[in-house]
């Protein structure tokens, strides 16, 4: 079984027909990262198919920043290896770009700074970036003289950028839209003087469909919204924060209730209230916070009460990496607490799925009653990507209504005649809602009988958890695709993800296809209870399996051995430097000799 | 009239003489006068002999885990406001463990009525010291005693903002069903400190010594809307006062929420997305568009 895991940035085809990268830096204050979200989001509604990357500092060193966007054909949920074009404001930044930097990259550098020689063997030219915006009237819009430079290098034509400007300035009248205008065109003007007509790189050619622009947490959150959330409570986190920031506005203007609690221990426990009191809610997190949910984690399953988590997954133990990339939490979400409790852990496979198994993830835990997390992570949840749009409406229609309850008024628990937990062998039902006249019973943490009452019998123990261990089988037999497959044919490799570590698969994919190769990719979406059935159909008899994930300790792929004798053929494709994992990973990999 | 008889549950496994027994009657009593509808009515409990208590009042329940029994409260209470939600705990429950969650609940005035069985003890894991142990006291687990002085639940209950702060003693039923209905009417966060002697573990803290040290501040003119008063009163060392130390009007956190005329409840639109949707339909329209590029 050999391993392979990731190195340094290798060669790679990003420059080539599938796709270009871009990178801008200087100093923060500078309009770089709205900059860069301006232009995205501009080539986006332009039919492009960008994806962003921020490209946090680990230390905050001279204030510097980047911004960084990808156009590929496809618009995976995947960093570039490296970057084809970047523009550099300031001198202490260029190292840190020219790391991501290669034979073949160009970098624009502003006037003035002078000396850096590039180690990555990068084409390094001057470029009036000061000078131009100087010109325009605005010196400020040096950002925008660099977009212009930019349409011209990639072969974008610039006026799709003019929507830019008007998206970032708008609110600031027309004289400095007309400004920054200038500067764009100046900027696009002055690079094709300089290098010539013909683009230096391709982007791929625009697409004519209807496109969203937004990222993970902002799907996740319209999943939520959509499935009839009103209640969410949380605690502040990165990348997990702006959940609560988008919810709590939206929540206040249909009737809904956000609360900012005074930690994680509180916020899930006032989510499984909410749950219990029959509202649906939602709370979001990361790594520590997930730590301190895990008690009421507990909770949830014990008194059967729906709740949905948002583990918006960073890597480390402890304080970790806040602003890095990592998928360190699979076991903790799928194992994490005392005891053995039914829960559900679903990993959407790119931003618009963070909308749809959002959305099943209220629907299973309303029907199952139990908790139901929702992994994702630092890519998934930040970064932004054009996708095609999501259908509120029939992801509302999905969820289905609340059936009665089928308790007589009047009639509870004390008088024998309610089952708040059900019977073994029953199908999974609610219990009352407080409010209900029939059905009064109390929700226990305690092991207890079907009634509700605490109990230590062994023969009533065995019936409640056998009950539980039906509901596992039946959650993989309802929750809707469990497994993703995509690939026609035999496959000659397998390449086995889950979260946003899909994308670098099914960019690998799409390269190993091109080569002659027949890859399939198996996106693991219902994480536990684990779909065995449906994994081992996908994973075949033969082909190597390339499991593929963010972290060193190899989490999947030892899920994935313990589930399946699948042993001899699992490799194990891992990044752990705090970065997404790259198409060009599993293409290493995918060619190594077995 | 409803009799207490309907608000009895199971038969509590509590030691005889258990000062528990008291507020539960005492709780029964009060929900019985005021009439509380055993369907809208929830009672919240965490962990400890107290925690029990859900077992044992025939409303609704939901017994937590320790020391969260407020938040989850706070979220039963914001889901639907229509209910009457009570609290009970211990002092281990609510002053240890739970003392982060006590704080802020006062703070946001959340509108249920938090009910301790302040017992100075830690009753269910057999005897040791409890954030509200004498200093005097010694224990197995703590034969030198807390080494601290105890927490004072009074003066942090009105530190913390509580709108209605309260003591009782389980052996003085009449003023403890008193003060557990003026607590429920309260509108806001309201603490009833009840003195609840343990007959097991707790040698210092008993009924006699609650007799002797007890006193009502009603019969000493004591105003109750005089925050300075409450305080001197609350750090009273050498006496227990009982009664209301302490009553304001002040806007719940519900009264802070944002109204959204013609929307679904949450518990409504939980039960029904579809319909919860179509009542907003135009702002999931809004919110969607927003994102939509071309």
């Amino acid at each position: 079984m050999p391993k392979v895991s990731a190195g340094a940035d290798a060669g790679d085809a990003v420059s080539g027909a599938r796709g270009i990268a871009w990178m801008i830096g200087g100093t923060a204050g500078e309009g770089l990262e709205s900059g860069g979200e301006a232009f995205a989001r501009a080539l986006a509604a332009a039919g492009y198919r960008p994806t962003t990357q921020r490209d946090f500092p680990s230390r905050i060193r001279g204030g510097d920043t980047t911004a960084t966007v990808r156009l590929t054909e496809d618009g995976h949920l995947c960093p570039p290896s490296a970057i084809d074009l970047a523009l550099a404001f300031n001198a202490t930044v260029l190292p840190r770009m020219d790391a991501r930097l290669r034979g073949g990259s160009l970098l624009l550098v502003d006037e003035g700074v002078e000396g850096f020689v590039a180690t990555s063997g990068a084409e390094v030219a001057a470029f009036p970036f000061s000078r131009l915006a100087q010109e325009a009237g605005m010196p400020r819009a040096k950002n925008m003289v660099a977009l212009g430079a930019s349409a011209a290098l990639l072969g974008i034509p610039v006026g799709v950028l003019d929507a830019a400007v008007a998206q970032q300035f708008g609110r600031k009248g027309d004289e400095v839209v007309a400004r920054n205008v200038a500067a764009l065109h100046a900027g696009d003007a002055h690079a094709r003087a300089v290098f010539g007509e013909a683009p230096r790189f391709r982007a791929p050619a625009p697409q004519d469909r209807p496109a969203m622009w937004l990222s993970g947490n902002e799907a996740a959150s319209l999943g939520a919204l959509a499935a009839g959330c009103r209640f969410a409570a949380a605690y502040p986190i990165t990348p997990a924060s702006d959940v609560l920031e988008f919810l709590t506005p939206r929540l206040a203007e249909v009737g809904g209730v956000a609360l900012q609690m005074e930690d994680e221990v509180a916020a899930l426990n006032a989510v499984i209230g909410a749950g219990f009191a029959g509202a649906r809610a939602l709370t979001a997190t990361s790594g520590p916070g997930l730590s301190l949910m895990t008690e009421a984690v507990g909770l949830a399953s014990s008194t059967e009460t729906p709740c949905v988590i948002l583990d918006c997954q960073r890597p480390g133990p402890s304080t970790g990496m806040p602003t890095k990339h990592g998928q360190e939490d699979l076991w903790h979400l799928v194992h994490g607490g005392h005891g053995e409790g039914v829960r559900v852990v679903l990993a959407p496979t790119d931003v618009r799925d963070a909308f749809h198994a959002t959305a099943e993830a209220f629907r299973l835990s309303q029907r199952f009653r139990c908790p139901a997390f929702v992994a994702l992570d630092s890519q998934m949840s930040l970064f932004k990507q054009a996708v095609e749009p999501v259908d509120l409406e029939a992801e509302a229609a999905r969820q289905g209504a609340r059936g009665p309850n089928g308790s007589a008024d009047g009639a509870d628990a004390w008088d024998g005649t309610v089952h708040p937990y059900g019977d073994a062998g029953d199908a999974p039902r609610r219990a009352a809602l407080p409010g209900e006249a029939g059905g009064i019973h109390y929700a226990n943490s305690t092991e207890h009988a079907p009634s509700g009452f605490t109990t230590e019998d062994p023969k009533v123990r065995v019936a409640m958890v056998d009950r539980r261990l039906a509901r596992m089988r039946q959650i993989v037999a309802e929750a809707q695709a469990p497994v993703v497959v995509e690939g026609e044919g035999d496959p000659d490799v397998v390449l086995l993800s889950w979260g946003s570590s899909v994308g670098a698969c099914r960019e690998a994919a799409r390269r190993l296809r091109d080569s002659g190769r027949r890859p399939r990719v198996v996106a693991v979406r219902l994480l536990w209870p684990f779909p065995r059935e449906d994994v081992r159909a996908a994973v075949g008899d033969e082909a190597p399996v390339l499991v593929v994930e963010a972290n060193a300790f190899a989490q999947m792929a030892r899920l994935l051995r313990s589930e399946l004798p699948v042993h001899e053929r699992v490799r194990e494709v891992l990044r752990y430097d705090g970065t997404p994992v790259r198409s060009d990973d599993v293409l290493r990999a995918a060619e190594a000799p077995a | 009239m409803s009799q207490h008889k309907e608000y009895q549950g199971k038969d509590p496994n509590w030691c005889p003489g258990c000062g528990d027994f008291g507020v539960l009657r005492a709780m029964q009593t009060a929900a019985a006068d005021l009439g509380l509808a055993r369907k809208d009515t929830v009672l919240v409990s965490g962990i400890g002999c107290s925690g029990n208590i859900t077992a044992y009042f025939r409303t609704y329940g939901f017994h937590g885990i320790h020391g969260r029994a407020l938040p989850a409260a706070t979220g039963i209470k914001l889901a639907n406001p229509d209910l009457t939600v009570l609290v009970a705990g211990g002092d281990g429950d609510g002053f240890g463990i739970g003392l982060g969650h006590f704080m802020h609940a006062a703070r946001r005035n959340i509108d249920v009525t938090y009910i301790v069985m302040d017992n100075q003890v830690y009753g269910l894991t057999k005897g040791q010291t409890s954030p509200t142990t004498p200093a005097t006291m010694s224990t197995k687990a703590s034969p030198m005693g807390p080494m601290a002085d105890p927490v004072r639940p009074l003066e942090l209950a009105l530190a913390g903002g509580a709108t209605f702060v309260a003591q009782a003693f389980s052996g003085d039923m009449k003023q403890l069903v008193a003060l557990l209905k003026e607590g429920v009417r309260h509108r806001g966060f309201s603490l009833i400190n009840v003195q609840s002697p343990c007959v097991t573990y707790n040698e210092l803290n008993t009924y006699a010594f609650f007799r002797e040290h007890t006193y009502d501040l009603a019969k000493r003119g004591h105003d109750a809307m005089d925050l300075e008063a409450a305080h001197r009163v609350a750090r009273d060392a050498e006496g227990v006062p009982t009664g209301v130390l302490y009553r304001a009007d002040r806007p719940t956190m519900q009264d802070h929420l944002p109204r959204a005329e013609g929307m679904p409840g949450l518990v409504a639109s939980g039960g029904d997305p579809a319909a919860a949707y179509a009542a907003a339909a135009d702002r999931f329209h809004g919110w969607a568009d927003a994102f939509r590029v071309r």
